[in-house]
């Protein structure tokens, strides 16, 4: 059991990820015509190779023990928040639209996150707002989207 | 060629077109200045305003980033040891000691002088290669174009320090490229039954988010100010006329690294660090007094930047020529020009001339140009650096994404330059190069289309590839070019296990 745990360092289990990921893919390729299939048929074979041969590379540095140490983790959890704060963004757009969503995220992020003062905030969030405003929409004329809440209410 | 020349100098000459310019040097500053974004991150970032521009203006656009970012780069490596962009990395050795010694300025004016030179140099070659460039590009078959594109992957995977993840991204890349409808044999690929990736994955979302997106997360894992320098310890910034004039009294080491940094920037995948490590190197060697090096000699710090420079110049051929991005900056301006209809090869050269000329001029003005702007304002854009990076984060992100949306009024490319920003990511972690990835994307579809007119005119016959002699030699170049590095792990192996 402890040799297993310590076989599953992220870096192993990335490698076995490629690989998996290598023979769907060109499994996948078998299923297409000769013509479209022909490329990628191709590749998958040299995509597996390679693979295979990362995921030997990484287990000899496993037997060896030069693998790296796995990921602290608070840093690991840095990371989630990290992805976290930017798919909170995207599903506000979707939601709520740009032109509300990027001063009220900006805004949010900059006091919750990294603590600044509110006003300091607010300064930055309109700023930006303004930004995107005179390039996107008055300079280059783009219609920009209006979210899921204000399209059905319209 | 002349005719050309007129028009696109009467086209620069353009308020509008002059002041694109001039947004491309000051945003190519700032990126290059500020560790981590560079001039890739600068080109991704703006490429969605191109959209609406005439595409000389777009080029003149991107060509005012890549000449600027390089020298901005120079600025914190001479003042804070940090280096803006890989390549400047070679100025600190010389550059932070000067710093030291109360001479920030004179390495800074040093150093703004050179890269303009160097860039000079550069565009100077570009422009008598790509004449020749011309007729060479005739000779190329479909057999050898797709060998020329392995070669191109191939030889940026070798620059990495971990070859086989390199070789392993391009691998994905060309994957990521099949996706969607395929024109040539009318088959839908690796869709998983979404409709949004019938029209495949779109480059654009695909750049922002390995670049802009992909380093605003790694700002908000690391956190804290974008420099992670003192601020006390920045030097004061004066005398940069001395820089200017202690460039003039050393003509060699001008001459030797702007000719460096072409060569090198030629060969795809190579890159500035590569030149201005070898560069800085060629001058020490070179030198009959190397006993100041180190300490804070200023040909240290103009054999650098001057090859760092001319670089854009010599890897602007294999691009324009070959349609083969040598650089993650070169590949994002593939991207421009594509998404501008411009095919890169042969016809670009012989076709659109005139908008080549422009981006040349172009190049040449803005290194001139933020050579200038450093030399004045220096001290004013070094405290970009010290901005806490959490400002610059949800800015950045929230541009980033509107910029994807941009392009085609879609919800589904926000989405994807999301879903890129953490593949970018994961990939800065795990050590799988970004650049590689891109850049089979980006050659996905040229690498496919003369891999199958290959096998048409082969019948089939995969040996035929052996047969075609241009296709043949840059075989052989790759076999050296994978060899090589792999030989010489096993040569250092047996030296240290003999010692």
């Amino acid at each position: 059991m402890p040799m297993l745990n310590s076989l599953a360092r992220p870096t192993v289990l990335i490698s076995c990820f490629m690989l998996m990921l290598a023979i769907t893919l060109l499994y996948l390729s078998q299923g297409f015509g000769r013509s479209s299939g022909m490329f990628p048929r191709f590749i998958g074979w040299v995509f597996v190779v390679l693979t295979a041969a990362d995921v030997v590379v990484q287990l000899v540095a496993w037997y060896q023990r030069k693998l790296p140490e796995p990921t602290e983790t608070a840093i690991t959890i840095k990371q989630l928040k990290s992805m976290g704060w930017l798919l909170g963004l995207v599903v506000a757009l979707s939601i709520f639209g740009f032109l509300i969503t990027i001063p009220a995220y900006i805004f949010t992020f900059l006091t919750w996150r990294a603590g600044q003062e509110k006003r300091r905030s607010a300064m930055i969030a309109i700023g930006a707002l303004v930004f995107v405003w005179v390039i996107f929409v008055w300079l280059l004329d783009y219609e920009l989207y209006a979210g899921l809440l204000l399209n059905n209410l319209s | 060629m002349l005719d050309s020349f007129v028009t696109a100098t009467l086209y620069l000459a353009d308020g509008v077109t002059l002041m694109y310019l001039m947004l491309g040097v000051l945003v190519g500053l700032l990126f290059g200045i500020i560790p981590g974004l560079g001039g890739a991150t600068a080109i991704a970032l703006l490429l969605p305003l191109t959209f609406g521009m005439e595409p000389e203006q777009a080029i003149t656009l991107m060509g005012g980033i890549m000449g600027s970012s390089a020298i901005g780069g120079s600025v914190t490596a001479i003042l804070l040891n940090a280096p803006g962009t890989a390549p400047n990395a070679a100025t600190c050795f010389d550059g932070y000691p000067l710093t030291r010694q109360g001479k920030a300025g004179l390495a800074i004016g040093a150093a703004a002088t050179a890269s303009s030179l160097g860039g000079i140099v550069g565009v100077v070659v570009l422009v008598a290669v790509l004449p020749m460039a011309k007729s060479l590009v005739l000779l190329f078959g479909p057999p050898a174009f797709f060998m020329l594109a392995v070669l191109g992957l191939v030889s940026l995977t070798i620059s990495n320090n971990n070859m086989l993840r390199g070789l392993i991204a391009a691998a994905l890349g060309l994957f990521i490229g099949f996706v969607g409808y395929d024109d040539m044999g009318g088959t839908l690929r690796f869709t998983a039954g979404i409709d949004y990736l019938w029209d495949g994955i779109k480059l654009v979302p695909a750049l922002i988010g390995l670049f802009a997106i992909a380093e605003m997360i790694r700002l908000m894992v690391e956190g804290g100010a974008i420099s992670k320098v003192d601020r006390n310890e920045l030097g004061e910034v004066k005398g940069v006329g001395a820089g200017f004039k202690a460039v003039f009294k050393h003509p060699r080491t001008v001459l030797s690294g702007s000719f460096i940094g072409t060569l090198v920037g030629i060969v795809p995948g190579v890159g500035g660090t590569v030149a201005s490590f070898l560069s800085y190197s060629f001058t020490v060697q070179s030198s009959r007094d190397s006993s100041q090096f180190g300490k804070g000699d200023i040909r240290g710090v103009i054999a650098p930047e001057a090859a760092n420079n001319a670089k854009d110049g010599g890897s602007l051929i294999p691009t324009l020529a070959f349609g083969i991005p040598g650089s993650a900056e070169m590949a994002l301006f593939l991207g421009v020009l594509v998404l501008h209809g411009m095919q890169p090869g042969p016809l670009l050269l012989i076709e659109r001339e005139w908008s080549l000329l422009v981006l040349i001029i172009a190049l040449l003005l803005a290194t001139i140009a933020s050579a200038c702007v450093i030399a004045v304002a220096t001290k004013y854009l070094i405290k970009i650096t010290f901005i806490d990076s959490s400002i610059l984060i949800p800015t950045v992100l929230s541009v980033a994404l509107v910029g994807a949306y941009a392009l085609e009024g879609s919800m589904g490319d926000v989405i994807m330059a999301a879903v890129f920003g953490v593949i970018g990511y994961v990939m800065i972690r795990l050590d799988f190069p970004r650049i590689t990835l891109v850049i089979a994307i980006v050659l996905g579809g040229m690498m496919e289309r003369n891999f199958i007119q290959s096998m048409l005119m082969f019948r089939s016959d995969w040996t035929g590839f052996f047969r075609d002699t241009t296709s043949l030699v840059i075989f052989l170049i790759i076999v050296v070019a994978l060899a090589l590095p792999v030989i010489g792990r096993i040569r250092r192996r047996v030296r240290n296990a003999n010692a």
